[in-house]
């Protein structure tokens, strides 16, 4: 089959929190299919749980990918199109374990109790105060899922307090779908200036407060174990990796219990069942919607597919997390579900190194929102609410909320 | 019941402490899975079992 003749991915929803309706067949019939990506490039598409949790954890399989997902004719080779080290994302073993075992213990769900969560309780309550003093109308986007994801991000690389509005001002201008390519550009490239920056400073001064500050230290330590570019690409992964995908969370999780009745009212009358709840959310949305690639090192088997060496591979979570061999009634979501696992975070030695962090915030903002404004609700019908469809992560834009 | 760990291959995710607290533990420095306990007592398996099988890395083995 030539690639014109291939089928696409699907990428196209017809409802609001469900994957494209081609998939419920896909995942049937083909669970293992080559298909043409929205970027024009091919390769395999993997629907299923169990196949697309095989790709994750082969060893054969390698994170060194080119994209998929960009628009049509983009299809940059891994790295080359990134201003900055994407360090150990695409990186395959022993090296990736070297980088990733640097920054693991600072995402401990131990670590970020100690460390993470008092300033997350605060700065959550801070900006429910402000909502609270504002108008009765407000966008929920602008007033806390942007910037709270951005302050723990700040937090957590030791951005000094004093520069966090101009921090927060720059990630609004790079994520705000409204502007032009180049106004989104401009602001990536002051944050990625401002980190390098930042850097330097701590390595002048030689203050201990953060990630990058520690960084700089097992740098001095070990010899030129990391070079500056790799610190730097460091601190802008965790900005690019822990930012949007936590915004996007936290925006659809709310829209989500604002058009579940039943659900919301589950979580309000029973608040321990705050854990189960954040994890089913993060099935149901699975936000990364267009998921993610590997390439074949080695000519491999999956799903009875003989996938060659140096084929692209691409696991689609959001299908793969609503496959019925995996969960039962995957389309509803149930905060009572026994579930062990999903993919929201992927799976395998990549598995999201922020979870516990991004855990921490829907955890803390979701019931305090609730608990705070008992009467919350959408301020538009939930199909007029503007959805980006396009972006890496699927996201409200705006929600703009009555309390 | 019997636990090996192959700490190699560990990231750091913490998927098992979540799930088994009185049994895994992580290293401070890079958060490396420690296990506190070889030999749990028998009412622990479950969550030494969803412990194992939520390990994105395949690290922990158990043996009844
Ligand atoms: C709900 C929010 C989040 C979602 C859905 C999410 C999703 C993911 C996924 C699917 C991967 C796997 C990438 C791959 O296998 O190629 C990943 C990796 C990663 N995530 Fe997250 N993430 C979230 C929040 C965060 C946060 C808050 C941080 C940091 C503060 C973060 C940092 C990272 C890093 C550093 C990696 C690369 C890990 C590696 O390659 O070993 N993420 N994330």
């Amino acid at each position: 089959m030539t690639s014109s003749t291939l089928p696409s991915m699907p990428v196209e929803r017809t409802t609001l929190f469900d994957p494209p309706q081609e998939y419920t067949a896909l995942r049937e019939e083909h669970p293992v299919t080559k298909v043409r990506f929205p970027n024009g490039s091919t390769g395999w598409l993997v629907s299923r749980f169990e196949e697309g949790s095989e790709v994750f954890a082969h060893p054969k399989m390698s994170a060194r990918r080119p994209r998929h997902d960009t628009p049509e004719g983009e299809v940059a080779e891994a790295g080359n199109d990134a201003p900055f080290n994407p360090t150990f994302v695409m990186m395959d073993e022993p090296d990736h374990s070297q980088y990733r075992r640097l920054l693991s213990g600072r995402f401990t769900p131990k670590s970020i109790a100690k460390n993470l969560q008092p300033y997350l309780d605060r700065i959550v309550d801070e900006h429910l105060d402000a909502i609270e003093k504002g108008p009765k109308v407000f966008d929920f986007v602008e007033a806390l899922s942007l910037p709270i994801p951005c302050l723990v991000i700040c937090e957590l690389l030791g951005v000094p307090y004093a520069d966090r509005d101009g921090f927060h001002s720059a990630t609004e201008q790079m994520m705000d779908l409204a502007n032009s390519r180049e106004e989104r550009d401009k602001g990536a490239h002051w944050l990625i200036d401002y980190i390098t920056r930042l850097v330097a400073e701590k390595r002048r001064t030689g203050v201990q407060d953060g990630i990058l500050a520690e960084l700089i230290a097992t740098a001095d330590d070990e010899g030129s174990f990391l070079k500056d570019d790799e610190v730097i690409g460091m601190g802008v992964l965790l900005l690019f990796a822990g930012h949007d995908t936590t915004a996007s969370m936290l925006g659809l999780s709310t829209l989500t219990l604002l058009t579940h009745p039943e659900q919301r009212r589950d979580l309000e009358e029973h608040p321990e069942k705050i854990g189960p709840a954040v994890e089913e959310l993060l099935r149901y949305l699975t936000i990364v919607q267009f998921g993610l690639g590997r390439v074949a090192l080695e000519d491999v088997e999956i799903g009875g597919q003989q996938i060659a060496a140096g084929d692209l591979v691409v696991v689609a979570m959001p299908a793969a997390n609503r496959d019925p061999r995996a969960f039962d009634a995957p389309d509803a979501p149930d905060f009572d579900r026994k579930m062990t696992r999903h993919l929201a975070f992927g799976y395998g030695v990549h598995q999201c190194l922020g979870q516990n962090v991004a855990r921490a915030e829907l955890k803390t903002v979701l019931p305090r929102l609730f608990e705070r404004f008992p009467n919350l609700h959408l301020a538009v019908a939930p199909e007029e609410v503007p959805m980006d469809s396009l972006g890496t992560n699927y996201a409200v834009k705006k929600l703009m909320l009555r309390r | 019941m019997k636990i090996s760990l192959d700490v190699d291959k560990c990231c750091g995710a913490g998927q098992c402490v979540l799930a088994a607290p009185d049994v895994f533990d992580q290293r401070d420095e890079d958060g490396i899975v420690v296990l506190l306990d070889e030999n749990p007592p028998a009412e622990q398996l479950g969550q030494v079992r969803e412990a194992a099988a939520v390990c994105p890395a395949a690290v922990i083995e158990v043996q009844e």
